[in-house]
């Protein structure tokens, strides 16, 4: 019978009851039907009243695994296979979905079942309905409609689910257990029964291997017979055991089928157990393998990805458990260790547990205080610290130990034997396991009282300088390298109360001394810029030290101060300022000042008339023709004029001490007033030959007189240190911007280490084996000053014995050029 | 030189030495010489009329450059040139300002003196 017929014939079985429908459109639906009926996912068989198979859509044949001729007729879609029922158990025939939809002339509805699929050779899930079909008027089966679907991967998937659950439940059983920190040996055989059971094989067990020996351990089993024996039983290393060959091999080994196994030698313990397959894993500990983990069955099995990792699972848990034991063990082991370390050590060294309480002393601990282990134990300890320090040492390690920071506190100690407290340095530091958590606590107590002693001699050492520092009569101000103000002293303080102008109150600790400065509005800010000037000069370590006098209004009287800014003793640690009152030093020199002009007015005085004197001698003795007294009376004279230049010195150097050395500035021309100078000074030397080599002509501004004066010293020096020379050499010459004029000799010459101090007040240049020339030393002294007055330069060049060339320059701004065309 | 006699020169100074010595030289360079020690330089300027002046810038309670500055003020002997003396080298700063005509440090050299005096007393 043609489905395409079968069909037809159903359709009027099954419409009959309904209205007649047209031919034409009843073709119509019928060929609707059928495309329906061939497309369909689900498998659609129809059976006869009989039970027999009259038509299957290809779905169906998609499942079952067969063409429709081979199911016409059949009575079961497994042919000569069995349907399964759920349990896996035979579905008889007559249990069929089909037969009982027969037999009790109603439908049948989601039965599961397996149905045989022959070309995979395999089983497929399916949920099939079954409908008896009447006949409208008999009321008759006449035919049976079966549809099923295949619910295999569905089926599939809800099996892998489920196994995956029980296997995660069962891990985290055992997580659980391996975390509280069981014993190892209660762990091992919850983990062999758990094994077994959910991966339902006869046998587990778990070996340690002995590193001694080449085996290795039974310490754990599950299923084995009475002659293997925990913690006795052993097996061989290497590739005579399934665990040894898992163990050298370092990774897990799958044993499909124990008879045609070539990878090691088959053990006698297998063979006796009857078993085919197994699978084993290694078991670590903290370095290195521990041992393995192994389960075996007596059917050949062939294990699933989800197997293998549950036993990796299991052995990762142990694994853990195993290293948490081993770490445990050696803490305790350490701990013996530092015990025994501790009792050597000379500090007091102590170990308190989480909560603060002492739980071990070092023997120093009992010898220093005397106190019996069993007084010494728990709280006591503190009865051995100072009254005075108990409660704060107390209170400090109670919080230590609520907010879990290092303890460090000094306090006194009694000694047991003598009764005397000494001072001693705890300190406590935390030990921490792995998640952070407080163990103990390892404390240390070290004697500090020499140190203390030094210290409280420091602080006294301290008090010592800053009673110096205030005894002071100078205002001193202590800066750090900012200009922080670290220190003041008294004096200043005093002195800034009765005038807050020059120190106003912002000269206190911890404000910057510079900015207080900047805001000081006096009006001597000519002043206050060279004190900032000169703090920050050796604040940078530009100069080692400054100093400089200034002066200020103070009501109607000028008062003088010295500013000295010293650096202190460690670079870049800041330096130290003080104002000196030096208002009564500059009282006295202007005093000696004042005495030193009558003193020299007084002393030309006489010199006048005498020099007078001398010139009527001199014209009479002239006029006669005398010429041996002219000679004389003319040397009389030249003598008066040094005695007056000497005076005329005296003068300078204390005009210059008291910084009133009358100074006006005109331009001249330099040639000219050198070439005059040098005229006159050749009339006072027989023996040397002035020259005056003149390379640049220039104005200069300057005061014509003091400058002749520099260059009077320069050639009076040369003439007075070459005695025996008979060439003096003046060049003047332009230098870069500058214009340097030079005296060179070729006399005694100064040694380059004196080069510096020439220019002193009263040094005399000698050469050690003459007896030293005559003057007063004040020459270049004087000129030194000039020069410094016109912002020039001075200095020496030359060697002992070589001769000396003498120099002064003056800057581009005080020259003008003169050029000639 | 002949005509030197009709020049006269006041010298006033507090120092008689001084007075003496200079009197001397001058006279023996053929200036006609009158001295004074300081308090009576402005009658004698008037009742003289010197040439030229020589006054000491410093004679005792007399400060010459006051002395210097009341000449100065007075119109009968204001034209009369005066040459300031002083033992300080500053009076190259300060004599201008008494209205003096030139200085000379103390102590001074006679030909330098002889050079002031002819260029002062209308010579040449």
């Amino acid at each position: 019978m043609s489905k395409k017929k079968l069909l037809q014939s159903d359709l009027h079985n099954k419409t009959s009851d309904q209205p007649t429908l047209s031919n034409s459109s009843l073709l119509q639906t019928e060929s609707q039907y059928h495309a329906l009926f061939e497309t369909l996912t689900q498998g659609v068989v129809f059976r006869d009243s009989t039970g027999k198979i009259t038509a299957v859509n290809k779905a169906a044949e998609e499942i079952l695994g067969v063409s429709e001729s081979q199911l016409l007729g059949q009575l079961s879609v497994g042919l000569d296979r069995p349907c399964l029922k759920e349990d896996g158990t035979v579905l008889e025939t007559e249990d069929h979905p089909s037969m009982v939809a027969l037999r009790t002339r109603t439908e049948v509805r989601n039965m599961i079942l397996r149905v045989p699929n022959f070309k995979k050779n395999e089983y497929r899930w399916i949920t099939a309905n079954a409908i008896p079909l009447f006949d409208a008027n008999s009321k008759k089966i006449t035919q049976v409609y079966v549809s099923f679907n295949d619910i295999t991967e569905f089926k599939h998937s809800k099996e892998l689910l489920d196994m995956r659950l029980r296997l995660q439940q069962a891990i985290s059983a055992l997580s659980q257990k391996a975390l509280s920190k069981r014993p190892l040996t209660e762990l091992f055989d919850n983990a062999t029964e758990q094994l077994a059971r959910i991966l339902n094989v006869e046998y587990t067990n778990i070996v340690q291997m002995l590193p001694d020996k080449d085996e290795v351990i039974f310490r754990a089993g599950y299923g084995w017979e009475q002659n293997v024996q925990i913690d006795r039983t052993t097996a061989p290393m290497g590739n005579k055991s399934l665990a040894g060959y898992t163990l050298s091999s370092k990774r897990p080994v799958i044993l499909k089928n124990l008879l045609k196994e070539t990878r090691f030698n088959k053990p006698k313990l297998l063979l006796q157990h009857h078993i085919t397959s197994g699978m084993c894993v290694i078991l670590h500990k903290n370095n290195g393998p521990y041992g393995a983990l192994c389960i075996f069955s007596r059917q050949r099995r062939n294990f699933t990805t989800d197997d293998i990792s549950y036993l990796q699972s299991i052995a990762n848990i142990l694994s853990f458990a195993i290293q948490q034991n081993e770490t445990e063990h050696e803490l305790i082991q350490n701990e013996h260790k530092f015990r025994h370390i501790a009792q050597a050590l000379p500090q007091i060294i102590w170990i308190a547990d989480a909560k603060g309480k002492i739980e071990f002393f070092n023997e120093q601990w009992y010898d220093y205080t005397k106190m019996s282990p069993d007084d010494a134990s728990a709280e006591s300890w503190s009865k051995a610290v100072h009254p005075q320090d108990r409660h704060r040492v107390w209170h400090l390690w109670n919080e230590t130990i609520r907010t879990g920071q290092p303890y460090e506190v000094e306090y006194q100690l009694r000694n047991g034997e003598t009764g005397k407290y000494f001072w001693f340095l705890s300190r406590a530091v935390p030990i921490k396991d792995k998640t952070g958590t407080i163990l103990q606590w390892f404390g240390t107590s070290t004697n500090i009282h020499e140190q203390k002693q030094a210290q409280q001699a420091l602080e006294k050492n301290t008090d010592l300088t800053d009673a110096i520092l205030q005894s002071l009569p100078s205002h001193v101000i202590v800066l750090d390298n900012q200009g922080t103000i670290l220190a003041v002293n008294d004096a200043l303080k005093t002195f800034a109360f009765e005038n807050t102008t020059l120190y106003p109150s912002e000269v206190s600790i911890g404000n910057n001394y510079l900015k207080v400065l900047s805001q000081t509005r006096t009006k001597y800010g000519d002043a206050i810029n060279k004190i900032k000037y000169g703090i920050r000069a050796v604040l940078t370590r530009e100069v080692n030290n400054y100093s400089l006098e200034y002066s200020y209004q103070r009501g109607k009287d000028e008062s003088w101060f010295l500013l000295q800014v010293a650096p202190l003793k460690h670079a870049e640690s800041g330096v130290v300022v003080s104002h000196t009152d030096i208002t009564e030093r500059k009282k006295l020199e202007k005093q000696k000042d004042e005495f030193m002009s009558i003193a020299s007015h007084e002393l030309k005085t006489p010199l006048t008339s005498i020099k007078a004197y001398g010139q009527v001698l001199l014209t009479v003795f002239k006029r006669k023709g005398d010429a041996s007294s002219v000679q004389l009376l003319t040397k009389m004279d030249s003598q008066l004029n040094k005695l007056t230049d000497l005076i005329s010195d005296f003068l300078d150097v204390s005009r210059i001490e008291a910084g009133r050395l009358h100074i006006e500035e005109e331009w001249f021309n330099l040639k000219a007033l050198i070439e005059e100078v040098r005229e006159s000074m050749q009339l006072t030397s027989d023996v040397h030959k002035l020259v005056f080599d003149c390379q640049v002509e220039c104005n200069v501004l300057a005061n014509k007189d003091r400058l002749g004066q520099v260059v009077i010293n320069f050639l009076s020096n040369a003439i007075k240190y070459s005695p025996t020379a008979d060439k003096i050499e003046i060049t003047c010459k332009r230098v870069n911007e500058e214009v340097v004029v030079s005296v060179q000799d070729h006399g005694i010459g100064i040694a380059p280490e004196k080069h510096a101090k020439i220019f002193e007040r009263f040094y005399r240049v000698t050469d050690g084996n003459r007896p030293s020339m005559p003057g007063l030393g004040l020459g270049l002294y004087i000129s030194s000053e000039i020069i410094k007055l016109f912002e020039g330069k001075i200095w020496v060049q030359g060697e002992a014995g070589k001769g000396s060339i003498f120099s002064f320059s003056l800057p581009k701004k005080r020259v003008q050029y003169i050029l000639h065309e | 030189m002949n005509n030197r006699k009709s020049i006269t020169v006041l010298v006033a100074d507090d120092d008689t030495a001084i007075l003496e010595s200079t009197k001397l030289l001058l006279e023996m360079n053929d200036y006609t010489v009158i001295t004074s020690t300081g308090s009576d330089v402005i009658s004698l300027m008037k009742k003289h009329s010197p040439a030229i002046v020589i006054l000491d810038m410093w004679m005792g309670q007399i400060d010459g450059r006051d002395l210097c500055k009341n000449i100065k003020a007075d119109t009968t002997i204001a034209t009369i040139p005066i040459i300031i003396v002083s033992a300080s080298n500053e009076i190259e700063f300060t004599y201008a300002a008494t209205g003096a005509s030139d200085y000379i440090e103390k102590p001074f050299d006679i030909d330098e003196l002889l050079i002031k005096l002819e260029k002062y007393s209308g010579q040449n």
